[in-house]
């Protein structure tokens, strides 16, 4: 794609109109001005796309099996261990890593904070997605799918914490999609409609809040419905949630920073000046922020530690990968941000971000599969469920990718007025 | 956001956010307010009786019309099987297993039969989102299959790790659990099939509160040949199905670890914060939002007042 | 003719006397049927014809039958009360041990003579309670077939194929 934006005055389409005035239409727009032929060529081209066609091939027969055959056709049907990879990575993993909406849309909204504007739209997009694929994942994950609605709509169970993750996600997820919306409206050239969702932003920021409060520490309350099951040190009756929370908000700024050195990398064409620039600097506004809650974390943990007076099992072998999980995955990067926040160094920030992002994943796989069920077998997942882990995960890249190509999220968007020429 | 907030769009919005948060407040602030029936039944499960004759076994399969099993119910060898390294569990096709225990210093096997507790707030049924278990009045808990989603939540919680899910079926799945012979027989005050069919009598069937006597009884009279303790008097906040032994329950192969309290009260600790967070954050992020445009607004009021007086 | 023998009377009446309390003093093994048919399972187990002559020739009447034959007590707690009690009149195991076991709760409207016995098996249980016991330590048959056989619908329910 990269190569086209050379040799193309008119790409990458940055706005309502080409160079000579004509306007976009939807469909070129789609195919990101290009012709059929130069499209499959790029997509040729990118050698990420043969790893997805492998993937795909493997994967999407297996999607159909699950759903021909029933779970048990893709998992090892564990009675002892219900939850597997398609709830601890894809939702359990996904959805601290999706805090990035909540996190940015307060930035800019609710504290002013208009300097993060440029990233504001990337994050908000992440978001979304991430909570979109987690839905995604658990359709895959339950028994029943197309029962989807029925703790919204045919049978409540108000005590149960799942309940009130239902109930979350589906209105934050219409909360993310109205967030993301302007950006839709601006690249379908109907800017007007914007008008009707600022008007609300600052509710729908304020409800965003409180929600992702809710079910972020909701999903970590889930596991103090088994209390004998969870290894001492990764279970916390009191504070649970609370780790849970602080983890997914250094979790979704880390994830930005990822995603936005990803697309600045790999998809530098895409980028509008005013994220170009700014990048660097607002990257390590999110790290100072994130450092911030990882301190916090690191706190209410050692705190968590103290309350169930749980110090003996530090000297155990759990407890020396307790120490290991918690070094490495915040402890590092913690100081890794701190460090380049404070010598104005991007790259340790950046290196710390792909630490961090993979350390709540570690954390949050402890929790559901390799911690759980600690005095018992250790369930070893089929290799089916990893695979089809791994394409879902692909999909969400594609649509994530699929979305960045087109709408305005990384750019600004020109609205009528002409085109100027690029750079 | 570039457009100029005034003071009063400020509070129409925060009011709006406040208003829908309200609407979209899920009711987990309301805690589930499980009965205890006083006169529920129960079973209380002798384990220094069972033999292991896997009566109970077969008359369970008979009465809830479940598969044939692969090996008939008189194969002894099925007390050596061991999946991971563990006994028999409840599966899709049986809600009751015997397992064997070797006990040291004893000559014969202990013999222990695993099935749903049949808690007094258990933690299945709290913990389902959908409401599709039930306490019965006799005891029973029961579950309907009309309303599950598959979600698996009742497994993760439960302290026994009875449910089972049908992983098999890919248009049918369900929860599979003894359901205390419910519809057959709990509903008529009658005894649960495997009750009736064990020739020791392990099993005795009755009131709780008159089995929780009974076991009393038992080990006052037989000083020495009970463990002094009711199993499930009071762990998991008390069940229904209750145990004696003669060896003790960790050599039985029972959690010993389980609290006294039900499941539920752990989950509490985050109930409670939730009606918190509904009502405190509105006002609390929008004082934020006032405090961080303070500038902005009186940027603005500065503007105005210039733009009056010219 | 009205000359009776008056000690054909006395040690005709004192015969008598003796016979009809000589029962209820204490039993003897020889008063033991030969043997006993069990016959209440036969839905799913055909009837078991115990062998009663060979266990009172082997063991004392209240091995088994506590202290109904007045002939003592074995257990300890049955001796608190009983350790002199003398023969009942039906000392067949059905005859305090029910079928139908009630329910817990209806014990405790029972007579008074049966306040102690509270938690008192139905003769299934009574019957295999009491005879496990011995026949695991004294090695006799504790298998459930080893007793008795299946019938059609006993093989049915074990899901005995074949």
């Amino acid at each position: 794609m990269k190569t086209f934006t050379y040799e193309n005055v008119d790409l990458p389409i940055t706005g309502a109109n080409k160079t000579d005035g004509t306007s976009w239409s939807i469909k070129e727009r789609l195919w990101l001005g290009l012709s059929l032929k130069q499209y499959l060529l790029q997509l040729q081209r990118n050698p990420v796309n043969w790893l997805l066609l492998i993937i795909f091939s493997v994967g999407l027969p297996l999607l159909l099996q699950r759903y021909t055959f029933g779970l048990g056709s893709v998992t090892h049907a564990s009675n002892d261990y219900p939850w597997g990879l398609f709830l601890g990575f894809g939702l359990f993993g996904m959805v601290p890593l999706s805090a990035s909406g909540f996190l940015l849309g307060t930035t800019v909204t609710l504290f002013g904070r208009e300097d993060f504007h440029p990233i504001e739209r990337l994050a908000l997009l992440n978001g979304l997605l991430g909570y979109f694929f987690a839905v995604v994942y658990l359709e895959v994950d339950l028994g029943m799918p197309w029962r989807l609605a029925y703790p919204m709509v045919v049978s409540f169970g108000p005590a149960a914490v799942l309940f009130l993750v239902a109930w979350h996600v589906a209105t934050y997820l219409s909360v993310q999609i109205a967030e993301v919306l302007p950006a839709l409206f601006e690249w379908l050239d109907r800017p007007a409609l914007k008008t009707h969702i600022k008007r609300i932003a600052l509710g729908l920021t304020i409800a965003g809040i409180i929600l992702s409060t809710l079910h972020q520490g909701a999903l970590g309350a889930l596991f103090t419905y088994a209390p004998t099951k969870l290894h001492p040190l990764w279970l916390s009756i009191e504070f649970q949630w609370i780790h849970f929370l602080c983890s997914a908000i250094f979790g979704g700024l880390a994830m930005v920073i990822v995603s936005s050195t990803l697309i600045n990398r790999y998809m530098h064409w895409r980028c509008g000046d005013a994220f170009k620039k700014s990048l660097d600097s607002l990257t390590l506004g999110m790290a100072k922020g994130a450092s911030y809650a990882m301190i916090t974390y690191l706190v209410i943990k050692l705190v968590a530690l103290a309350h169930d007076n749980e110090w003996e099992y530090l000297l155990t072998g759990w407890g020396l990968y307790y120490l290991l999980e918690i070094g490495l995955g915040v402890g590092l990067p913690m100081i890794l941000f701190a460090k380049g926040v404070r010598y104005s160094a991007v790259r340790p920030v950046r290196i710390a971000a792909f630490i961090t992002v993979v350390g709540i994943i570690w954390n949050r796989l402890n929790t559901s599969i390799y911690c759980f069920n600690y005095q018992i077998y250790q369930e070893i997942p089929h290799w089916k469920e990893v695979w089809l882990t791994i394409t879902l995960y692909a999909l969400y890249f594609v649509v994530y990718r699929f979305i960045v190509y087109r709408l305005p999220i990384v750019f600004d968007w020109e609205e009528s007025s002409n085109r100027t020429s690029p750079l | 956001m570039a457009e100029k907030t005034s003071r009063r769009t400020i509070l129409k919005s925060g009011l709006a956010g406040t208003i829908a948060s309200l609407f979209l407040r899920p009711k987990a602030a309301i805690s589930h307010d499980i009965k205890r029936y006083p006169d529920s039944f129960g079973v209380l499960v002798d384990l220094s009786r069972c033999v292991g004759c896997r009566s109970c076994e077969a008359a369970c399969n008979a009465e809830q019309k479940l598969p044939s099993p692969e090996t008939p119910f008189t194969d002894q060898s099925v007390f050596e099987e061991r999946e991971h390294g563990q006994r028999r569990r409840t599966d899709e096709t049986r809600y009751t297993v015997v397992n064997r225990y070797d006990v040291p210093g004893q000559e014969h096997p202990l013999f222990r039969k695993v099935q749903c507790n049949h808690c007094q707030e258990p933690a299945c049924l709290t913990s389902c989102f959908v409401n599709a278990y039930t306490k019965t009045p006799e005891g029973a808990v029961i579950y309907n299959p009309d309303v599950c989603v598959g979600c698996r939540t009742c497994m993760i919680a439960c302290p026994f790790y009875i449910p089972t899910f049908k992983y098999s079926s890919a248009f049918e799945p369900r929860i599979l659990k003894c359901i205390f012979c419910y519809d057959t027989r709990l509903k008529y005050g009658k005894q649960p099939a495997c009750v009736e069919a064990c020739p020791q009598e392990a099993l005795t069937f009755g009131r709780r509160d008159e089995l929780i006597k009974i076991g009393r009884r038992r080990i006052e009279e037989n000083n020495g040949h009970y463990v002094d303790h009711i199993y499930g008097e009071y762990e998991a906040g008390g069940t229904s199905w209750m145990y004696l032994s003669n060896v003790p329950f960790e050599q039985a192969g029972f959690n010993t670890e389980i609290p006294h309290e039900p499941i539920l009260d752990s989950v509490k600790s985050f109930l409670a914060i939730v009606p918190m967070v509904l009502t405190i954050w509105p006002a609390l992020f929008a004082g934020f939002h006032l405090l961080a445009t303070r500038k902005e607004g009186r940027q603005e009021l500065q503007h105005e007042n210039g733009r009056e007086e010219k | 003719m009205r000359t009776f023998n008056k000690t054909k009377l006395i040690i005709s009446q004192l015969m008598w006397l003796f016979l009809c309390v000589l029962p209820a003093a204490s039993m003897n093994a020889d008063d033991a049927p030969e043997s006993v048919t069990i016959d209440y399972l036969q839905e799913l187990y055909e009837e078991v014809n115990f062998d009663h002559r060979m266990h009172s020739d082997m063991y004392d009447c209240n091995a088994c039958h506590h202290h109904t034959t007045g002939t003592g007590a074995q257990s300890k707690n049955c001796k608190k009360c009983h350790a002199a009690s003398a023969a009942s009149d039906d000392v067949s195991c059905s005859g305090c041990h029910k079928y139908e076991k009630p329910v817990p709760a209806a014990n405790r409207q029972t007579t008074n003579s049966n306040i102690y016995h509270i938690d008192k098996p139905g003769l299934k249980g009574a019957l295999h309670l009491q005879c496990l016991g011995c026949h695991r330590s004294d090695n006799g048959p504790t298998g459930c077939l080893e007793c008795h056989k299946f019938t059609p619908s006993g093989r049915k329910r074990f899901a005995i194929k074949n």
